[in-house]
């Protein structure tokens, strides 16, 4: 049991760049200070791993002392893993006082009554988030801490974040367990999913600037004004203000959320210029368009100013924050208005 | 000082000229072999293809299976010096000494240790599109077993195959002693290629170059291919574009289901026999406008970088994959052609 | 007035404008630089647009527009429809001389998602020269800078016994094949 331990903490190490193992051992607090200032971090990683494992060993690290490694590994490198978010609903009005000793209860007894074989760990962080490590096993065998799931759950809202990498089989009971132990009615899950955390975060907790009108006079930008040469007149200024207006109010003026990618599955009539003499069906054409990028939501409101899209740009890309969904299903409104879309 | 294209200007025409070397003649780009210049034209109007031909007996699908579901790198050859295809297993013999000679020099990737590559080459004579195009040649290497040499269990590691499929225009004007086999096909890794095609410059005095695709002529892939009757239920019709000299890049697939998308490109394409220009353009507006109608995003201003239906995907790289054996012969075709406008 | 007409306005002392139409993103604001970095012995005005018709609510501080060059990127067919739907803004009388097509992009066959066809056409249609220039190469721009101011002092008038239309025709006669 021992040796599994400690090669799963060094693996664990393994994960860390190289600058940052001193500071997440010293989070960790397992190991002393004198241990610490023993290992020589000019060695390569490989080496660092090793020198960290002999030292677990010797002072008989276990498996609480490594999950809680895992866990803090993952929550200062959160953007590792692909989280979705769920929402829970109450019944009733009344908030609870949250006891964390009764949720830990709860949560541990829920699981365990439907599977034996997991560890589970918590660890309660200043912003009223509670981690959850769940390393999986099976009826017939021990956990595998290799295959775990996070869960980060604030307190004092109805969202859940949950990262299920491996095992999907075990989502209907991770859930269950987050609404007893948390004394809520049920659960679902929002068409939500990113790898950065904390802009999820920021979508369902509302904490990005959202959309507002501006009536700042337009010196304030740095845009537009490079061209100090009277000799080039661009035709187009006022136009490229109003490009930089308009994506202003539809994106808001801070920094956006960091999502990884936007899809839409698109069920809406094809229509065309009568001039092709083209297709005339009757039945939805079916689409599926994907949008990713490494930060979309900018990517997106850098379109029209680079001459790439229409401003303003199309109210499916701009509420993707509001509506804190990066799914979408878009059908054709039946109403008076052609080109309307309605996403449910 | 002069005027459009004449000397005075040589430095711009140069430019385009060593690029595009159809870019001085009206007929277009690509396929001006098919043009009114080289006398045969099929009848065609200037900028058109025949539509792919579908081969109705699936001449030994079990042969030609080896080719489906890989991915295969593209290259242009220029015509091969005094190559017979009667002496084939005195090549495949001349080139097992000279890669296990390279592999001595410690040029070659050594990952195999002392075990040795075996070379195979054979015809291929059903990949052709008439009896005037050379046969086809497959050369494949194997790893030899370390059991035992005489043990026939080999394990392939890289395949490269010549092809040429209604080169005609090619093969008209070509002087004795040259056979001309312009497309040429790799799966496996990069460094097994450049000692392959080393000795094959070598000995016939030939030249490998990478084909690259262009998004024009991805655009007539997208709908030669979304037009290919096929039976069974077939993969969308993807498009796949690039954006990425944005801040943050962009990339965007757009995928339609493959019964719309042929049905769109049905009532577009109207000239019996063979596909024009202007009837892939009218199709890709059509599916650009139905974009834009949505995100008002415009998809003609990005770069089409890669296309998948189900016959088969094509990446600007040069990277292709067949789906269909019904269909190989038309990809073919249209595969040699490419090869041919580039080593023109 | 969405339509631009070449001789509706009078001709500035010693001056000449050029306007330069192509799709935002493009290399103009460069050329515009370059051209106006060359040497030259009357003042320039440079115009920049996107498309056509211009604002008309700048019309009446806009000067007369000796030469229009619309900029085609043939990584871009979007640049050629731009350049398309613009060239009905423009006055039939414009193309007697005044108007060229620059055509960027060329530099590598990879990237082409224009068909030369086209590009060739619209040269023909419009009775206008087709000039190929990598503008995303200095060299090429410098060398496309002076060919443009070249070709703005004939279409300004300065250049005695040369007019605009003179000029084109001379190119086009050399030009065909």
């Amino acid at each position: 049991m021992d040796e599994v331990i400690v090669e799963y903490i060094r693996r664990t190490v393994l994960k860390i760049p190289r600058d940052e193992i001193m500071a997440v051992l010293q989070k960790w607090g397992f190991l002393s200070e004198a241990q610490l200032q023993t290992i020589n971090f000019r060695q390569t990683k490989e080496g660092i791993s090793h020198s960290v494992a002999q030292l677990c060993e010797e002072s008989s690290a276990d498996l609480k002392q490594a999950a809680l490694l895992d866990i803090i590994y993952n929550h200062i490198y959160p953007n590792k893993r692909v989280w979705s978010v769920y929402h829970m609903n109450k019944t009733g009005e009344e908030t609870d006082f949250f006891d964390f000793r009764d949720f830990k209860k709860k949560f541990r007894r829920q699981i365990q009554s439907a599977l034996i074989n997991v560890t589970i760990n918590f660890r309660e962080y200043e912003d009223n988030a509670i981690w959850i490590r769940i390393a999986w096993g099976t009826p017939y065998t021990k956990p595998n801490q290799y295959k775990t799931s996070y869960v980060v759950y604030h307190s004092q809202t109805p969202y859940v974040f949950i990262s299920a990498s491996v095992l999907r089989s075990n989502l209907p009971l991770l859930c269950q367990a987050m609404v007893v132990a948390s004394n809520y009615h049920d659960i679902h899950e929002m068409e939500l999913r990113s790898h950065c955390l904390n802009s999820l975060k920021d979508i369902v907790f509302k904490r990005y600037s959202q959309n507002f009108q501006t009536n700042y006079p337009l010196q304030e930008r740095n845009v537009l004004t490079e061209n100090v040469d009277l000799r080039i007149n661009d035709e187009n200024r006022s136009e490229k203000e109003r490009i930089y207006r308009l994506n202003q109010e539809s994106f808001g003026n801070g920094p956006q959320p960091k999502l990884d990618f936007a899809q839409y599955k698109l069920e809406t009539m094809f229509k065309s210029d009568p001039k092709w003499d083209v297709l005339e069906k009757k039945e939805p054409f079916r689409c599926l368009v994907k949008f990713s990028s490494p930060h979309l939501l900018e990517s997106l409101k850098s379109l029209a100013p680079a001459g790439l899209a229409d401003a303003p740009l199309s109210p499916l890309l701009t509420c993707i924050p509001q509506k804190a969904r990066n799914y979408f299903k878009i059908r054709e409104k039946k109403s008076l208005h052609p080109g309307s879309f309605v996403s449910p | 000082m002069a005027g459009g294209r004449p000397a005075g200007s040589a430095i711009e025409m140069e430019g385009a000229m060593r690029t595009l070397p159809s870019s001085g003649r009206p007929s277009g780009t690509g396929w001006q072999s098919r043009g009114p210049l080289f006398g045969r034209n099929y009848g065609l109007s200037p900028g058109s293809r025949l539509l792919p031909p579908r081969c109705q007996e699936n001449a030994d699908p079990q042969k030609m299976a080896f080719l489906l579901r890989k991915q295969w790198t593209l290259y242009s050859v220029s015509p091969l010096y005094k190559f017979s295809s009667a002496d084939l297993k005195d090549y495949a013999r001349m080139l097992g000494v000279f890669i296990a000679a390279e592999k001595q020099k410690g040029l070659a990737v050594d990952v195999d240790g002392e075990l040795g590559i075996k070379v195979a080459m054979s015809g291929l004579p059903e990949l052709r599109g008439s009896e005037q195009d050379p046969a086809a040649v497959l050369v494949q290497l194997s790893l030899r077993s370390s059991v035992s040499p005489k043990n026939s269990e080999e394990k392939l590691i890289w395949s490269g195959w010549f092809c040429c499929v209604a080169g005609d225009d090619l093969l008209e004007n070509l002087p004795e002693n040259f056979t001309c086999l312009p497309l040429f096909l790799v799966n496996g890794a990069e460094s097994y290629t450049a000692i392959v095609g080393s000795w094959f410059q070598k000995t016939f005095d030939c030249c490998f170059r990478r084909l690259a695709i262009s998004p024009l002529n991805l655009t007539w892939m997208a709908a030669m291919w979304t037009g290919c009757k096929v039976d069974k239920n077939t993969a969308a019709t993807e498009l796949l574009f690039s954006v990425p000299h944005l801040p943050q890049p962009l990339d965007i697939s757009y995928a339609i289901h493959p019964e719309d998308a042929k049905a769109l490109w049905d009532t577009v394409q109207k000239t019996p026999g063979e596909i024009t220009q202007e009837e892939v353009d009218v199709f890709m507006e059509c599916l650009y406008s139905h974009f834009h109608r949505h995100f008002k995003i415009h998809l003609s201003a990005t770069k089409l970088v890669k296309v998948s239906t189900g016959i088969a995907s094509a990446h600007c790289d040069g990277i292709i994959k067949f789906l269909q054996s019904q269909y190989l012969i038309g990809v073919l075709m249209l595969l040699t052609e490419l090869a041919i406008s580039q080593i023109q | 007035m969405a339509v631009l007409r070449p001789f509706d306005k009078l001709p500035e002392l010693n001056s000449a404008t050029i306007l330069l139409v192509g799709a935002e993103g493009g290399p103009q604001q460069q050329l515009a630089e370059a051209m106006l970095r060359e040497k030259k012995d009357f003042n320039i005005n440079i115009h920049l647009a996107s498309s056509l018709p211009l604002p008309s609510e700048r019309d009446h501080l806009r000067p007369r527009i000796d030469l229009i060059a619309f900029v085609i990127d043939i990584k871009s067919k979007y640049s050629l429809k731009n350049v398309q739907a613009s060239l009905a803004y423009v006055d039939v009388r414009f193309f007697l001389g005044k108007v060229c097509f620059l055509v960027t992009g060329v530099g590598r066959a990879n990237n082409c998602s224009v068909e030369m066809n086209a590009i060739w056409k619209l040269g023909e249609d419009y009775c206008s020269p087709v000039i190929f220039c990598e503008l995303e190469l200095e060299g090429i721009r410098v060398a496309t800078a002076q060919r443009l101011l070249r070709m703005l002092q004939i279409c300004a008038g300065r250049v005695p016994g040369v007019s605009a239309l003179y000029f084109s025709l001379l190119m086009r006669n050399s030009a065909g094949d």
